[in-house]
């Protein structure tokens, strides 16, 4: 038995902002090497690169960007110099020690992407499911970064921040700004369209009237994104039934309220999985023998995923039982069977 | 068990991990590791901020999965989850379909139990996927830590040595302290 949180263990809000508490002197981010001209001297000794000396056609167009006065976080994440010695653990930066000279005047920007989600791969893809979180990384520099089209990036300025997908499907672009240049990554966002579902265990009773049933695991498609943030619910709908299942006609698949959460898993060809066993059984009727017993119970259930404040209905589900003149029952659902059930 | 680490904690941090301690929200947590590794790849120029910074960071890491060690369940089984509707109970309640309204169950014995079976497996469910989520969230909070420990060596100058030392004094699980101990010593294989 697993134990309740307290608040009944909500789930996680896509949206959420980063930044809540920081104090108004600090900053969102960025490098704090505050000089140049010893980042440079700095540079040198590291990777031995006379930056100030480089030569214009060195420099790239597309994608670069004139360093100018900015920070220099160009420096990124520069090898460490052992000191030997010294345990004060800090970077070798030399900032009395500057050997002066001009700055570099251009830099080339790297923008990459991977999901927070391992799967499904690659994992810089740029379609995502509705929710969905992805890191963005600039290189060398921190930015300042905007989206349109929905969703949330958090922080606003840095050079590793994380772009959330919003609730509902769209097109979001993502661009970054640094030292006058820009970069731009253009992310494709959808929902839910597809429930597929993966037999764990067939249901078959000798209570001597048709029934049939599995256990099966539940996935929502399309399988070439992540659908972790999205919470599924069901609606309220009629069983419609003929022949031996008549008696059931109308009965009611009760709602199901409480949207049930997904997993981060995702399975090729089916989707992302959806925590928790769906449970198809017929059930029996009991009253009667028949001499032919044929029927059907079919159920049209309506799906509907919530993301981030947005909800909407996503497919129909049908979850239908077939008894044939002998009795011998299936249970289907999702692209899933009982296989056939033989009267016992 | 001390879930602080003496003060060195970012702010915001701690407020996101005090939230989430107060209501299991995951969404502080997920908070909380976003917040911790937002200054990743930064520089300093002075190398006694930059070995603060470092060591806050750690202290960060350390608070955060502490909380994982605190509320993941050992025992939790992402492939026997529980089912999301349920038969009413007993012999008789097998004659009618999962997830029936409990205003067709015609006993009204069989529905009261029926009626209480759905509310007990409705929390079921609730704490089985907050598991599930926590796990998920672990996961992806791990790769985070990972990448930040390395960088903490990397960008801010902190020896593998001393983050080694560190990650032991903490109250982590065995499996999250010897993976971001390997992450500090990343650089060096």
């Amino acid at each position: 038995m697993y134990t309740m949180p307290a608040n009944g263990g909500a789930g996680i809000s896509s949206g959420r902002r980063l930044g809540k508490g920081l104090s108004g002197s600090r900053r969102a981010t960025g490098t704090m090497m505050e000089n140049r001209e010893a980042c440079l001297a700095w540079i040198n000794d590291i990777f031995g690169l006379d930056l100030e000396g480089a030569p214009q056609e060195a420099r790239v167009g597309a994608g670069s960007a004139a360093l100018g006065a900015q920070p220099v976080s160009f420096l990124g994440r520069g090898k460490k110099k052992k000191t030997g010695g010294d345990d004060a653990g800090g970077t070798d930066i030399d900032d009395t020690g500057s050997k002066g000279g001009k700055p570099p005047k251009d830099v080339t920007l790297k923008l990459t992407s991977e999901t927070e989600a391992k799967q499904p791969s690659p994992r810089n893809r740029t379609k995502l499911g509705v929710g969905e979180r992805v890191t963005l990384k600039l290189k060398p520099l921190s930015g300042d970064w905007v989206v349109a089209g929905g969703g949330s990036v958090n922080p606003a300025k840095g050079s590793k921040v994380v772009f959330t997908a919003p609730g509902a499907p769209g097109t979001c672009t993502v661009t970054v700004t640094a030292a006058g240049k820009t970069e731009q990554i253009t992310f494709t966002v959808i929902g839910p369209s597809t429930v597929s579902m993966e037999r764990r265990k067939i249901r078959h009773d000798a209570v001597g009237y048709p029934n049939a049933g599995f256990v099966a695991r539940i996935f929502v498609g399309p399988d070439d994104v992540n659908f972790c943030k999205i919470g599924i619910t069901e609606d309220d709908c009629p069983c419609v039934c003929t022949g031996y299942w008549a008696d059931f006609n109308g009965i009611g698949h009760g709602a199901n309220p409480d949207a049930v959460g997904l997993e981060q898993k995702v399975e090729k060809g089916m989707g992302t999985r959806m925590v928790g066993q769906d449970n198809i059984w017929s059930g029996y009727i009991d009253t009667r023998k028949l001499d032919d017993w044929t029927g059907t119970q079919t159920f049209n259930i309506p799906w509907n995923y919530s993301c981030d404040g947005n909800s909407a209905r996503f497919t129909t589900v049908v979850h239908q039982v077939t008894t044939d003149a002998k009795g011998t029952s299936r249970a289907t659902k999702g692209g899933a069977s009982s296989g056939d059930c033989k009267l016992k | 068990m001390s879930l602080t680490n003496s003060g060195s904690i970012d702010s915001a941090v701690a407020a996101s991990l005090a939230e989430y301690d107060g209501n299991r929200n995951l969404g502080d947590l997920q908070e909380a590791g976003d917040l911790a590794a937002r200054y990743d790849g930064e520089l300093l120029t002075d190398p006694v901020e930059a070995h603060a910074r470092g060591a806050q960071r750690l202290a960060n890491w350390a608070a955060i999965f502490a909380r994982f060690k605190r509320d993941l369940d050992p025992a939790f089984d992402p492939e026997e989850p529980p089912l999301i509707r349920i038969a009413p109970p007993g012999p008789e309640g097998q004659k009618y379909m999962p997830g029936v309204d409990p205003k067709f169950v015609k006993d009204p014995v069989l529905r009261e139990k029926y009626i209480e079976a759905i509310a007990k497996n409705r929390e079921l469910i609730r704490a089985y996927s907050f598991l599930s989520k926590l796990n998920d969230l672990h996961e992806v909070i791990l790769e985070k830590a990972e990448d930040s420990v390395a960088d903490a060596v990397e960008s801010l100058g902190l020896e593998p040595e001393e983050i080694v030392a560190i990650l032991q004094s903490a109250d982590l699980r065995p499996s999250d302290q010897q993976a971001l101990i390997a992450a500090a010593n990343r650089e060096a294989n």
